[in-house]
């Protein structure tokens, strides 16, 4: 591409913007709309996967030990285990302690015993919490592990939720980035249209498809992105209001939910925002040119 | 369109004629490659269209000017605009054009109404600045959709005239009108087409026998 083509097609985008400035102001509107849609859902699932990140993360098996157990050997056992990330041994002692300490006022009722009847026993935390109930199997057969224990439920139930919420995500931003390709691509049809005469001639005169159609690309690309920037600005500004305003009350009901940082989301938002404003509007009007270069 | 066959040679002055529907515009389309035969062959400055790709096209139109009935000129440029646009749009060199625009607009007879919008010239006028456009990049091949149909018959036979002067000057002139007097005047090779055949190929012919 020639500099001086690259002058002509932006003189021209410029141009066609500025002569059909209400229809653009239109698109504009009808991009920050359905980016609006696309960009809150954007930040529903960025914080449902960090969300279940944060619990895969907090994922553990237990693995009760008999009296006998021969731990040392069990260790290794454990950690030559694939997908074991971190073994940690509680002996009994320990066990017993942190029953005190959960008790609190109670913790009297612990000195009545004879001998401690907690076992020991290994923490061990998978790799990918996916394969949680796989590993325990394996570990539940190993000599000297008495029972495991995974939260088997809350495991499963978290994990087809995380899985469904993000096959439902991926198919609602399909479907709105469809719609919204569709929308662009009519409103620019109307500024192809308004020039069909010139792309006429210029068809007529020897002109290549690409130099016609890089005036109107370009001006898709910049309306879906100015679209884009407004949609930004907007949930950026909505998002971190409601990241303050449910903190405190995030932290007193949920303890370790967080919602995703403003600095984090919005960085992710605004990579999402602009490479779709700008590809809805790059393919919206290389679509909307397309019929007119037939010629 | 069947039974079409005939041969222009470079330099030629040659007038299509046939009643509307009679298949001129088909044959000059066929000539732009804006259509493509689906049997026969047709060749243009020594390149065979049937076989021509898409990319290619754009190409062959850089040799060869149009002129339309209804002039298409861009309203919201002025004559001089009109005719360097179709240097910009084939990626020509500034220079070129600085000098191209304002030979052409001399040579058609507009030197002094380069500045002028389309709206505030007369029919021929625009006529003109339509050719001037057609031949800025000097084309082998000069090609005629009714140049005359919206024009008066003194304006219609300056536009003539003019044409005339191109083909004197080495661009081969290919005319479809269904204008008797032009056609009757020049005496000039005729082409006549009827319910898309080729009827009759005279050297020096008329109108009508």
């Amino acid at each position: 591409m020639k500099f001086r083509n690259v002058a002509y097609y932006v003189k021209e985008a410029a141009t066609g913007i500025w002569r059909n400035r209400l229809m653009s102001l239109a698109s504009v509107i009808v991009v920050v709309l359905t980016l609006l849609i696309l960009g809150a859902f954007i930040l529903i699932n960025l914080n449902i996967q960090a969300i279940t990140e944060e619990i895969k993360n907090q994922v553990e098996i237990v693995a009760y030990l008999l009296d006998e157990a021969d731990t040392v050997h069990l260790r290794s056992e454990l950690l030559a285990l694939d997908g074991v990330q971190q073994v940690t041994y509680v002996s009994k002692e320990q066990a017993l302690e942190r029953l005190r300490e959960r008790l609190g006022d109670q913790a009297g009722i612990t000195e009545g015993l004879e001998r401690n009847p907690l076992p020991a026993s290994f923490e061990i935390r998978p790799q990918d919490a996916e394969q949680t109930a796989a590993l325990a199997e394996k570990i539940a057969r190993l000599s000297g592990v008495e029972s495991v224990d995974y939260g088997q439920e809350i495991v499963d139930q978290l994990l087809s939720f995380s899985r469904g919420i993000q096959i439902f995500g991926y198919t609602v931003i399909t479907f709105l980035g469809v719609v919204s390709l569709f929308l662009i691509a009519n409103t620019i049809k109307l500024t192809v249209y308004s020039r069909r005469r010139q792309i006429g001639i210029m068809k007529y005169v020897g002109a290549t498809d690409w130099f016609i159609r890089w005036p109107f690309i370009l001006e898709g690309i910049f309306l879906g992105l100015l679209g884009a920037l407004f949609t930004y600005l907007l949930l950026f500004y909505g998002y971190t209001l409601l990241y303050f305003r449910s903190s405190t009350w995030l932290y007193q009901n949920f303890l370790s939910v967080q919602l995703v940082v403003p600095e984090v989301a919005g960085r992710e938002l605004l990579k999402f925002l602009f490479l779709m404003g700008a590809g809805i509007g790059a393919v919206g009007s290389a679509v909307s040119v397309r019929r007119f270069l037939k010629v | 369109m069947t039974d079409i066959s005939f041969h222009i040679d470079k330099g030629e002055f040659v007038f299509l004629v046939g009643s509307s529907g009679a298949g001129k515009s088909s044959v000059l389309k066929l000539i732009f490659r804006e259509i493509v035969a689906d049997s026969g062959q047709v060749t243009v400055l020594g390149r065979n269209l049937n076989r021509m790709r898409r990319r290619e096209v754009p190409h062959l139109r850089r040799q060869i000017g149009v002129v339309y009935q209804d002039f298409r000129l861009l309203p919201e440029k002025t004559a001089a605009e009109n005719v360097s646009f179709a240097l910009e749009v084939i990626e020509a060199h500034p220079n070129q054009i600085r000098r191209q625009v304002p030979r052409v607009l001399n040579l058609v007879g507009l030197g002094d109404k380069g500045h002028r919008y389309p709206h505030q010239l007369s029919g021929g006028e625009q006529q003109r600045v339509a050719m001037a456009r057609a031949l800025v990049n000097n084309p082998s091949l000069l090609v005629c959709d009714e140049p005359t149909g919206n024009l008066d018959p003194d304006t219609s036979w300056q536009i003539i005239s003019l044409l005339n002067h191109i083909n004197l000057m080495g661009t081969t002139v290919l005319i479809a009108t269904h204008d008797k007097d032009v056609v009757d005047r020049m005496n000039r090779r005729v082409l006549e087409l009827q319910n898309g055949r080729l009827t009759r190929d005279d050297s020096r012919g008329v109108y009508r026998h």
